[in-house]
């Protein structure tokens, strides 16, 4: 439980006091009416504050960015790759989530580019559900063999009696040294998929990192070890208290991308009981 | 009532205009008073299952122009 003006509120509710708090200083109460809250691209993060004894509820841009990069020009290099003056192809990186198992050591066995967020930059980003893509592949109707190009449905995932919940993430600050811009930007961390999101995401197998009450406080307030930050980033919320539904393939052009839509050709999943 | 809507309340001194806007999906009331005071921002939430009103952001030092002033918002749209 939470006090907001002297009332005692359910956390739930106080989350979105806070979250209006926040869209009505931004409100022009003289030229607008109705204000699309969805369409806000940052995400809602909670942030240590400074004295360490309680968050702030802050926005970040959603995608880590390093602090070498220089402008958003690099930013864009950084993002979708490029092609220097030789006519070199430059890779891009996908810094949205960082993986749970590379924290610390990337995959090729340097230092990660989340190493130092992890050690003091830890933070909790909120959700109400997230989306996530099935692959199917049809079989061919002459040799029964998979098709090589697969059909994708979009399924919406949340928690059951959870109406927020938190996902681990890591932070940096980012300058750009042309404009003087900051931003906060968040990478938010992902661990092996559970045995429900190992058929949702079955390209991947991969989740967010679902921390419950207990670990989130741990993961933006405790003193950790290396151990325990990797320990907590690795933690598989039981498939058993989640619930994913297929939305309609069309879901980010809606208003209510949530609203369950039923594919009649699609296997159901299954529920470990 | 459509998001964007403004009425006036009349009190025996004073006067509050209230506008009606929808954010984050919430119904938020912006009230303006006629003898210059700071203008509130009232919604009404819920705490123990029960509704209340409360300024955005929190004032406390308000609190009971915020219970007076919301019960003043809900009479109007009870008897209109």
């Amino acid at each position: 439980m939470c006090y907001y003006n002297g009332q005692k509120v359910s956390r739930a509710e106080f989350i979105k006091l806070l979250q209006l708090e926040k869209a009505v200083k931004n409100y022009d109460f003289l030229n607008r009416a109705v204000h699309n809250g969805f369409a806000y691209s940052p995400v809602a993060v909670l942030q240590r504050n400074e004295a360490e004894t309680n968050f702030d509820i802050v926005q970040m841009e959603w995608g880590f960015l390093p602090i070498y990069l220089k402008d958003r020009d690099a930013v864009g290099k950084f993002r979708n790759g490029y092609k220097d003056a030789q006519g070199k192809w430059h890779i891009g990186y996908t810094t949205l989530n960082a993986k749970a198992e590379n924290l610390f050591i990337n995959e090729k066995g340097n230092a990660s580019l989340y190493a130092d967020a992890a050690k003091k930059r830890r933070c909790l980003l909120l959700s109400t559900g997230f989306y996530e893509w099935r692959h199917v592949f049809p079989l061919n109707k002459k040799t029964g063999q998979p098709l090589k190009t697969s059909l994708k449905y979009p399924y919406y995932i949340s928690l059951k009696d959870h109406e927020y919940f938190y996902m681990a993430g890591v932070w940096q600050e980012w300058t750009d040294k042309e404009t003087g811009e900051t931003v906060k930007t968040i990478a938010n961390i992902t661990a092996p998929a559970n045995t429900l999101m190992e058929q949702v995401h079955n390209s991947k197998k991969r989740m967010p990192t679902i921390l419950n009450d207990d670990l989130a406080y741990e993961w933006m307030f405790g003193d950790l070890s290396d151990e325990r930050i990797t320990e907590i980033a690795m933690t598989q919320y039981p498939a058993k208290e989640m619930d994913a539904c297929t939305i309609a393939k069309e879901f980010l052009s809606t208003l209510e991308p949530a609203t369950p839509f039923i594919y009649e050709d699609l296997p159901a999943i299954e529920y470990a009981i | 009532m459509d998001a964007g809507d403004q009425f006036e309340i009349k009190l025996s001194d004073l006067t509050m205009t209230v506008g009606y806007h929808i954010i984050n999906n919430d119904e938020v009331f912006h009230i303006v008073f006629s003898d210059g005071r700071p203008k509130l921002v009232l919604h009404e939430a819920i705490a123990g299952g029960r509704p209340f009103w409360t300024s955005i952001p929190q004032a406390q030092h308000r609190l009971k122009e915020v219970e007076f002033f919301g019960a003043r918002i809900a009479e109007y749209l009870k008897n209109n």
